[in-house]
This record gives structure tokens, sequence and C-alpha cells, in this order.
């Protein structure tokens, strides 16, 4: 267990984090800092005040930034991953069209071909 | 100090409970056991076949959700019967865990409904104890459902002064609570952090002075106004 101290940073004052908190790992205080910080930006909301441009400044016990985690970040829409069935049913959707797309292709120019010999051949003729 | 005494103190402060009764009380056999901080006294899923008496430290009820996530539904201080309800519902709920090292007291089941049949007060006594955990259970839902961190914080720091004094272990203003920041947080519905911030923030309004375990409530009028904290709900005056 490491104390990690998470000091709130607003645009006109810095608030110090004086106690710190017990945490296994740098890992773990990223987490606890994001939950947080949505935490207190709800709070903050609720009293119609702008959390976006406050920001936690992580640091370890002797004083080095870890982390800086401005609120926006956390409280921004994540950008949604489809789940792996999806995006597998997604590909089988592209790979069968590109087939059959080759395969018209494919067919498409034998016509071609069939035509343009028919052509050569009566062109022959005269 | 005997163990039933702790619990002939706890009962006194909402039922008057005669010579007699004391006398029923101090007779109840009751095995003391040392625990370490963190440790569970009963968990969830389980029929004990005793209900525990908290002689020594601070104990919690909790439950956890299938994401992990625990919420501290109650703490308890010495004389409290955490689980008392187990001596009618067989089946526990909810967990009950030490939150710092203390002195449990085991009294049976058994012995526990002899005592109820033969002395009618002190069942009444032990069902008004049920009644009043309760209540506090309903304020703990306003609590963590309808007020801002700090006013959680504040309630939860004045319930805990006024217990503790209501028992005569500490002045309303001056404890020492052996709880984590994790534990409070839990308690509070808050993450770690959050209560960090909160804490701070008490600080500065001068409502709170905490060092390590021990808290100093300089100006609890005003703590308790902030946290909209009225005693009512803990029923410590004697109601018959």
């Amino acid at each position: 267990m490491a104390r990690y101290f998470f000091h709130l940073v607003a645009p006109d004052e810095t608030s110090k984090d004086e106690i710190g908190t017990e945490l296994p790992s740098a890992e773990a205080a990223y987490l606890e800092a994001c939950e947080a910080a949505l935490d207190i930006s709800f709070e903050m909301l609720r009293q119609r005040e702008d959390p976006s441009r406050h920001a936690f400044e992580v640091t370890d016990e002797d004083g080095h930034v870890v982390f800086d985690i401005p609120f926006a970040e956390v409280t921004r829409p994540a950008q949604r991953v489809p789940p792996f069935g999806e995006i597998h049913a997604s590909i089988q959707r592209h790979r069968e069209r590109a087939t059959r797309a080759a395969s018209e292709v494919r067919t498409n120019v034998t016509r071609a071909q069939a035509l343009l010999n028919s052509t050569r051949d009566l062109l022959a003729r005269i | 100090m005997r163990a039933t005494e702790r619990l002939i103190r706890r009962l006194q402060i909402s039922t008057p409970i005669d010579a007699a009764d004391v006398k029923a009380l101090e007779h109840l056999p009751v095995i003391a056991r040392d625990l370490p901080a963190h440790s569970a006294i009963v968990r969830e899923g389980e029929r004990p076949g005793q209900s525990c008496l908290l002689i020594e430290g601070f104990a919690c009820r909790s439950k956890t959700t299938d994401a992990g996530k625990r919420q501290i539904l109650s703490i308890h201080i010495p004389g409290d019967l955490p689980d008392l309800q187990s001596l009618h519902l067989p089946v526990m709920d909810h967990d009950v865990t030490t939150l710092s090292r203390s002195t449990v007291g085991i009294i049976s089941h058994e012995a526990l409904r002899t005592l109820a049949r033969e002395r009618p007060t002190v069942a009444e006594a032990l069902w008004r104890e049920t009644l009043i955990d309760a209540a506090v259970f309903r304020e703990w839902i306003v609590n963590v459902g309808r007020r801002s961190a700090v006013v959680r914080l504040a309630h939860l720091l004045a319930e805990i002064g006024t217990r503790l004094q209501g028992m005569g272990f500490a002045a309303g203003d001056r404890f020492e609570l052996p709880m984590t920041q994790l534990d409070i947080a839990d308690a509070l519905g808050l993450t770690p952090v959050h209560v960090n911030r909160v804490v701070q923030e008490l600080r500065r309004s001068g409502l709170l002075e905490l060092r390590k375990h021990s808290v100093f409530l300089p100006d609890l009028p005003r703590l308790k106004e902030l946290g909209d904290f009225d005693d009512l709900y803990l029923h410590q005056s004697e109601t018959v």
C-alpha cells in the first residue's frame, strides 16, 4: 500500500490534499481519481457549478505528480466499443458482400469478353 | 467492565428496567471473544445459534453487490446487539463485521429466549432495540439517498458522537472513531477520495479536527445544523 494525494486543481485555486488515501497501486489511484472526479462533477453540476475546468493532480508520497486527470476527460461520454460478437458478424457481412461483388465482377468480365469476341468475329467477316 | 453491564446500560437508555430485570440480565451467560479489525462476526446466509453483544470496539452491518461494492448499513458501538434479529429471523441477510479490534460477547439464542419469557420488560426492551435499529436505517436511507456528500459526513459524525455520549463513553464532540477512509466511504456511498475532500472541507470550515482516529468537533451545534441532524430517530430517552 502506498499513500497518494489527490489535489483538486480549479481554474482559480488549488485545494491541496493534506490527508491522502492509501491504495495498493498507481492503477488503483487512477481508477479512484476517475470515480471521485465523476462524483464530484455530479455534485457540482447539481449546485449549478462548472466542473469542466477542474482536475485532479495525483502525487505520490514524495510529491511527484503521478497523473493529471481533467474532470472533462472523465465526464466525456466514452466511445462505444461494440462487443466482439457484433464486430465478428460485421466482418462476416463485409466479407460476404466483397465475395459477392468479386463474383459479379468476374461474371461481367466474362460477359464483356464474350461480347468483345463476337464483335471481333463479326468485324472479321466484313 | 462486565459484559452484561454494557447491555444493561444500553437497554436503560430507552427502557426503564427494574432491579429484578437488571439481576436477570446480569446472569445472562456471555462468552467474550477478542477479534481483530475487519473480521466477520456473522455472514450473510449463516444460521447463527447465538447473537453477539459488542463489548469493546466498533462493528458494522453491510451488504455487498454482485459487482463487489460494499454498502455499510449501520455502525455499532459497545452495548449494541448488531445481530439480535437472528433470534427471530434464522438466516442472516447481511454481514456483521468488526471495524476495529473488538471484544464481542456471544449469547446463545436459548438464553435470550428464556430471559425474554421470564422478564417481559426485558423482552420489550429488546424489541424496542430492533425498532430503534429500523429507525436508524430509515435515517441512513435519507442520508445516502438525499443528502450531499458534506452533509452526509456531518450527519454521520453527529450521530456517532450522540450515541457514544448516550452510552457515557465520550463527550458528543470528542471521541475515537476507529474507521478507515474506505469504511467511511462505504458508509456514505462515496469514494474514499471524495470522503477525503469532504473531510478537508469540514476542516476548513472549522467544524472538524481529525488526528489519526480521534475526532474533535469544535462547533457541534453548527455541525448538526449543516448535517441536517435531529437526534429524535435515536430514541435516546426513556419512552415508557
